[in-house]
């Protein structure tokens, strides 16, 4: 189970369960993959408001936090701090919204890659690589510029 | 070719983009499937064109695909045509798609080596970082082994944008490549103070996550992450490095003292919630590893206290879960602290979220004490008959049981209520639980003995109203407390009142639905109830109602007699005869109830766990000796080693089974396995069977009368526990006001006037006395029990094998200097699949003799440090005191940025020897014992003194000259030469740092002393440690630039020698446009690029920056390989400053020695002493005089300078086998005695072996 960082997946889903992103940062095969995807989606979806953003899986632990009709899910180890990921994810979706000019679920179908390429300037490797707003969103802006 | 370019055009239009495929997606929700497959078919189109467009696009949407959960795997090898396209656009997307489809079993990740190689060190950054980010996806083994030293030369980039990334993704390629550790730890931790705070926090990153698997070898960083964590302002950075001093702390107590007062000072100045969480959570566990109660730390725990209860009764629900997850790390040290917030924590299980709901019970459990118990327990009943969802009810009721319980029912002081919350709990719907609460009644019925009567009195009860548990079966869980009821009733029946009545109950028909091993339970507990009630009636001068009972049990055991369970069966059929045969003798007035009773005699005591585990082996016993002999027969286990018998040993050791023969067991297996499968009454797995029986058809057939429940289960006769409650409520009150009386009445015969001393103030634990005098049975252990504990272990523990792994990784490598074989490999001279058995090359991997050396004023340096690293050595050795007051003046004076670098190496690497680690920490140890805390620091301070670090100093760089010179013993004098050359090596990887510091500190030569000290803790071997070697030697050098080379074969090509030069920038100045140029020989040349003439230069492929080196490597056509040669070579360059820039050139010698066309290759005994047979050979000798080193250190350096591999070593002899390029064979035999060293060498071609000797001469000549 060793090989990574802290966060061993970022998955973004809708309520339908559907993948808008996947970042896997331990290695798992295509099977164990979708059964993930399937066994974090029925974890979440079935907590509301009242429930707190964090929920034990497996070894790990899940931190999300939902959007409109997205779940933004990190995986963390059971001892990490669950608040600064929570931020971390908040940190990451409003990176998004000023990327995509209020970003809404058909941005991040249409532009998948593009979400990868935010969360790879914003995490790396299973670490937080990037918190600070400005730079990713300037750097991502010159990545654009090379297309 | 325009036709086809304007094709593939056309085609494009056609072609479905991404957007397009996400709508037809969309809109083709009913058959996805089927789309997807058609989008696939055409998709394998488009990949079969040669437009790269097309391609990128494909492989674009097929990372969509991937992503939705499709396979496919089977275009990985477009993707890296993808990736190696030279256009960013599509280069990204090749990637991307890698990164997300690869894994470490894709086969053509083999292919990608050199493409990331080329993209990594591409002049365009974001090529570089996009390369960066898709390897830190898929990085294998080989991948981490073959890019290690590019990564790591990418930490040092111009670019924090690159160096970030290269930094975070070497630790990716530390747990692939544990190798890499070594090598690149000391840039690594550079990269601590790096100008950016990004590239720090990132260096933070990677050495905390090192750390946390594995803390010891990193404490000595704890200075220098204190100094990160007292300056630093970014709350990411700082919560990593608080989360690593919390995995440190429990390693070294003095390091929590000294971190309560910055952390305190955080909670208190914080606004952000996770990093205040972070700074309790450390908190907590500092005061959780200053065990021995620090009186001036409750201070810190009620602040603690009080900030997760501001958590706690925060609306957010993060918070206030957090806050009793904190809580319950402070309850294990200081239960007291949070005893008081009873009340929240209570009021924390009518919370909504379930997971608040279980943290709340979790602390509840430890929170419990003889006088709250009660209260907590009815708090906790409330809510079960509260609770939805069976699955937290089912977790309040093993909470509920455990509280009760823990540690050996400590807190329980009225075992009645404790045995009517039992009852009361049995009445839960569908609980699982029903085993758990079983064995709890059975538990306390056997050990306290004062409670069986009012035991057996509620379980008669429970017997009576069994229909009320099992009238559903779909709640059957809980009818296994009817087991225990049934037995506590049994066994312990002079208890009960009406016995007969209890008997009846027990064989009603409504018993035989019950599962088999309950209706056994039942059956064999009437036998002993029958036992009680006649000897209870044979007192009696009516003999009918004796009569009657053996007629009940007559009548209804037959029942049981027919019941499909096996076990019921037999003990209905053998109790039904007996009760039969009583009744005969009873009918001729024969006493017998003392026979039938004495059936059931004797106490039954309850056994430990663990008992049978614990029983010591007696005194002579061997369990591993042979009963009988082995048998011989059996020709396979004669060719077995021992360990095979013994592990079989059960087996043997029965005479029995030796007397057979095989043939004889295997007929009689055959005969058994046809015997239990004609038996329907074998149980062939007992999970499935029992199903079995349940659902045949007889069981259906038995007509089940269904129980409204909604009926109050209030059960005449069953207790209810709050009464318990009030009445020992009332109790204490009593026994309060007595002992107040006696105490007045105390006061009033002493009248001693002692003041109020026993002022009747809130009743403490110890007060409580127990309701009944209660004798709680512990469980039996054999006599001379073992006390060891240690099968409480968790095998499975999966951190547990991710802990090894790490462990591995630094213990055997970090604590050792750099081994020349440790340098990362580079480029593509290893051979793949080369074959290398590291159990017997060792050290040994590459090597050339060390040509005569060019010495300038490095040489000098070298001098001083060797010098410096004498007077270390004696101090270490004399510990010389009149050094300590030096250093600590140094450390007082600050240079802590500088200081604890230093520490960290040397600590590091001198742990490997016990015997000096003491001194060496020492500096630790000092820096922790400034620590302002008063109690300890006494202790601290000796410590200090007795172990004084033989540091060397930062500006004793002069000093060190000045010392009196030490007399050198030998073994420094012998690896002086090897410092050398391994120093090189180190130097090319951290002399451009030094310089850097050189001009602002002269602090350059800790980093040094780390080094050089390591020199003589080296390897850490059987014997002696061996001194670090290094194959890299100096080529030539001016003010501008520094050349160093390796010289290596090429297994694959027969003709091929590689060179790996590093170029270091020595200058200010830029240096670029360099070029290597050889004159050829006619047996040499250099590889050219085809379309090149023959004496055109090679472009190195990088520009160095000042301070910066890298590596080239150079390919050699080499014709004969016997003798060594030189060739002359030239470097051109340009120094390129701010306003001017000149061309400067530099000479140098390559000497091609024979040793470097040999490779190291392992070689089998036997096949060695073929080789020697054949007579192919052709011999020859050398003997070296005043070879002053121990036999191992000699072997290890041939096999390392000369790339050999010992073959076999016996005492002062060793035999060792190289191959050359070109396949010959060399073979030494090395002897020594005394100081002189025979080597007899045989070769099938002498002028090579008379050259490779005469190298390993002048090798030793050197030394």
């Amino acid at each position: 189970m060793s090989g990574t960082f802290v966060i061993r997946f970022i998955l973004i889903q809708n309520r339908a369960g559907k993948t808008r992103l996947a970042k896997w940062y331990m290695q798992f095969d295509d099977d164990e993959k979708q059964k993930l995807i399937e066994e974090v989606h029925a974890v979440v979806t079935v907590r509301d408001a009242k429930h707190t953003n964090f929920v034990e899986f497996r070894n790990f632990k899940i931190i999300y936090r939902r959007y409109a009709g997205l779940y933004f899910c990190i995986c963390v180890d059971v001892t990490d701090n669950n608040l600064a990921y929570l931020e971390g994810i908040h940190n990451f979706v409003e990176v998004l919204n000023e990327y995509f000019h209020n970003v809404c679920e058909l941005d991040l179908v249409f532009n998948f890659y593009k979400v990868y390429t935010v969360v790879d300037e914003m995490f790396l490797a299973g670490e937080i690589r990037e918190t600070s707003q400005t730079k990713v969103l300037k750097q991502l802006l010159m990545l654009q510029s090379l297309e | 070719m325009a036709l086809k370019i304007v094709k593939g055009s056309i085609d494009r239009m056609f072609d479905k983009n991404l957007q397009d495929l996400v709508r037809g997606i969309r809109n083709h929700k009913e058959d996805e499937a089927k789309y997807i497959s058609t989008c696939i078919d055409e998709i394998k189109q488009e990949l079969k064109q040669d437009n790269i467009a097309v391609k990128a696009n494909a492989v674009c949407k097929l990372t969509y695909l991937q992503m939705l959960g499709y396979d496919v795997s089977w275009a990985a090898f477009n993707i890296v045509e993808v990736m190696s396209s030279s256009k960013f656009t599509y280069k990204r997307i090749g990637y991307l798609a890698a990164s997300q489809c690869f894994h470490e079993n894709t086969d053509v990740i083999m292919l990608t080596t050199n493409q990331i190689r080329k993209d990594l060190s591409s002049p365009n950054q974001y090529d570089t970082g996009v390369a960066l980010t898709g390897l830190s996806c898929f990085v294998t083994p080989d991948l981490a082994r073959d890019l290690a030293n590019d990564i790591m030369t990418l930490m040092s980039h111009t670019k924090p944008y690159i160096r970030k990334k290269a930094v975070l993704i070497m630790y990716k390629v530390f747990l692939k490549y544990p190798e890499s550790l070594r090598p690149a730890f000391p840039r690594l931790k550079e990269k601590l103070e790096d100008p950016d705070p990004g590239v720090q926090s990132a260096a933070v990153n990677v050495i905390c996550e090192l750390a946390r698997r594995n803390p010891k070898n990193y404490l000595s960083l704890a200075p220098l992450f204190f100094k990160l964590m007292t300056s630093s302002t970014n709350n990411w950075v700082l919560i990593k490095i608080i989360k690593l001093f919390g995995a440190l702390t429990p390693l070294e107590p003095r390091l929590g003292k000294k971190l309560i007062e910055p952390l305190t000072n955080l909670i208190h100045s914080t606004s952000a919630m996770s990093l205040l969480y972070e700074c309790v959570n450390t908190v907590i566990a500092v005061l959780i590893s200053l065990s021995s109660g620090m009186p001036n730390h409750s201070a810190s725990i009620q602040l603690c206290v009080q900030k997760l209860r501001i958590l706690i009764e925060d609306s957010d629900q993060n918070l206030k879960y957090l806050g009793l997850l904190a809580m319950s790390k402070i309850l294990k040290t200081h239960p007291k602290s949070v005893q008081s917030h009873k009340d929240l924590i209570l009021q924390c299980l009518d919370d909504k979220d379930e997971s608040i709901r279980l943290r709340a019970l979790d602390l509840l459990y430890g929170m419990v004490s003889k006088k709250n118990l009660m209260e907590i327990v009815k708090k906790l009943m409330i809510h079960v008959d509260k609770a939805e969802g069976t699955t937290y009810r089912d977790e309040l009721l093993t909470k509920i049981i455990d509280i009760c319980s823990q540690s050996n029912y400590q807190y329980i002081t009225n075992f009645e209520w404790y045995i009517s919350i039992l009852v009361e709990l049995t009445r839960l719907e569908g609980t699982r639980h029903g085993h758990l609460i079983a064995s709890q009644m059975l538990d306390v019925a056997i050990r306290v003995k004062a409670i069986r009567a009012f035991a057996v009195a509620q379980m008669a009860t429970l017997l009576d109203n069994a229909h009320l548990l099992t009238g559903n079966m779909q709640r059957n869980g809980i009818c296994e407390v009817l087991y225990a009821a049934a037995w506590i009733c049994g066994e312990f029946s002079e208890h009960l009142e009406n016995p007969v009545q209890t008997l009846e109950a027990m064989l009603r028909p409504k018993v035989a639905t019950l599962p088999g091993h309950i209706q056994a339970v039942y059956v064999q507990n009437a036998a002993k109830l029958f036992a009680t009630i006649l000897k209870n009636q044979e007192g009696n001068t009516d003999s009918t109602a004796a009569q009657e009972t053996s007629q009940l049990m007559i009548d209804r055991l037959p029942l049981f007699v027919q019941s499909a369970n096996l076990e019921v069966q037999e003990r209905a059929s053998c109790i039904l005869q007996l009760v039969k045969y009583i009744q005969k003798l009873q009918q001729k007035d024969v006493e017998v109830a003392e026979e039938v009773s004495a059936l059931f005699a004797g106490e039954l005591n309850p056994v430990a766990p663990k008992a049978q585990k614990k029983v010591p082996v007696p005194e002579g016993l061997d369990l591993d000796a042979w009963i009988n002999e082995p048998p011989s027969e059996s020709e396979s286990e004669d060719e077995q080693p021992k360990a095979i018998f013994t592990k079989e040993e059960p087996k043997h050791s029965r005479p029995r089974h030796t007397e057979v023969d095989e043939k004889e067991l295997a007929r009689r297996r055959e005969a058994r396995k046809q015997e239990q499968a004609n038996n329907p009454f074998y149980i062939k797995a007992s999970p499935s069977s029992q199903k079995v029986y349940q659902e045949t058809p007889g069981v259906e057939h038995i007509p089940v009368v269904q129980i409204d429940l909604s009926v109050p289960l209030k059960v005449p006769g069953l207790p209810m526990s709050d009464q318990y409650v009030k009445l020992e409520e009332e109790r204490r009150q009593k026994e309060r006001a007595e002992k107040k009386k006696k105490e007045k009445k105390k006061r009033k015969e002493k009248r001693s006037g002692r003041g109020k001393k026993h002022d009747s103030g809130p009743e403490s634990e110890e007060d409580i006395t127990p309701a009944h005098v209660v004798d709680i049975v512990t469980e039996e252990m054999p006599e001379n029990a073992l006390p060891s504990d240690d099968d409480d272990k968790d095998p499975n523990d999966p951190h547990k094998a991710l802990d090894i792994d790490l462990d591995n990784l630094l213990e055997t490598t970090a604590r050792r200097p750099l081994a020349d074989s440790e340098k990362l490999p580079v480029r593509s001279h290893r051979a793949a699949g080369a074959p290398k058995s590291p159990a017997e090359d060792g050290e040994a991997e590459n090597a050339t003799p060390q040509e005569p050396k060019k010495k300038s004023s490095k040489e000098k340096r070298d001098k001083k440090k060797d010098k410096e690293r004498d007077r270390k050595k004696s101090k270490e050795e004399k510990k010389k005191k009149k050094h300590k007051h030096e250093e600590k003046e140094e450390d007082l004076l600050g240079g802590q940025a500088e200081e604890p670098v230093v520490q960290s190496e040397e600590t590091k690497e001198v742990e490997a020897q016990p015997t000096s680690t003491s001194a060496e920490v020492s500096d630790l140890d000092f820096w922790l014992s400034n620590a302002p805390v008063p109690s300890n620091t006494q202790e601290a301070a000796t410590v200090a003194a007795a172990e004084a670090a033989p540091v060397p100093e930062a500006p004793a760089g002069t000093a060190a000259d000045s010392e009196p010179d030490e007399p050198k013993d030998t073994e420094t004098e012998e690896s002086k030469s090897s410092k050398h050359k391994k120093k090189k090596q180190k130097k090319e990887k951290e002399e451009k740092e030094k310089k850097k510091k050189k001009k602002h500190h002269h602090h350059h030569h800790h980093s040094d002393g780390g080094g050089e000290e390591s020199v003589q803790n080296g390897t850490v071997e059987e014997e002696e440690p061996l001194p670090p070697m290094s194959n890299y030697c100096l080529l030539a050098e001016n003010s501008y630039i520094k050349m160093v080379c390796d010289i290596q074969g090429n297994l694959q090509d027969g003709s091929q020698v590689v060179v790996s030069v590093i170029f270091e920038n020595k200058s200010d100045s830029f240096l670029k446009s360099m070029e290597f140029n050889v004159l050829d020989s006619l047996n040499s040349k250099l590889q050219r690029p085809e379309g090149s003439g023959p004496h055109d230069g090679l472009t190195v492929p990088f520009q160095l920056p000042p301070g910066v080196s890298n590596e080239a490597r150079f390919v050699f056509t080499v014709q004969s390989i016997v003798m060594p040669q030189k060739l002359k070579g030239t470097l051109t360059f340009i120094v390129k400053n701010e306003d001017s820039s000149t061309h400067e050139k530099l000479d140098f010698k390559l000497h091609f020695t024979c040793t470097s066309y040999l490779i190291t290759t392992p070689c089998y005994s036997d096949a060695f002493a073929k080789l020697l047979e054949s007579g192919d050979l052709k011999s020859s000798s050398v003997r070296l005089e005043g070879v002053n080193m121990p036999f191992h250190h000699l072997l290890a350096r041939i096999c390392f300078h000369h790339h050999f591999s010992v073959v076999e070593r016996i005492d002062s002899c060793a035999s060792m086998y190289s191959r050359s390029i070109q396949g010959h064979h060399v073979c030494l035999l090395v002897k020594t005695s005394g100081q002189t060293v025979s080597i007899d060498a045989k070769c099938d071609e002498p002028t090579l072996l008379g050259n490779v000797l005469d190298e390993i001469k002048q090798t030793f000549s050197q030394c």
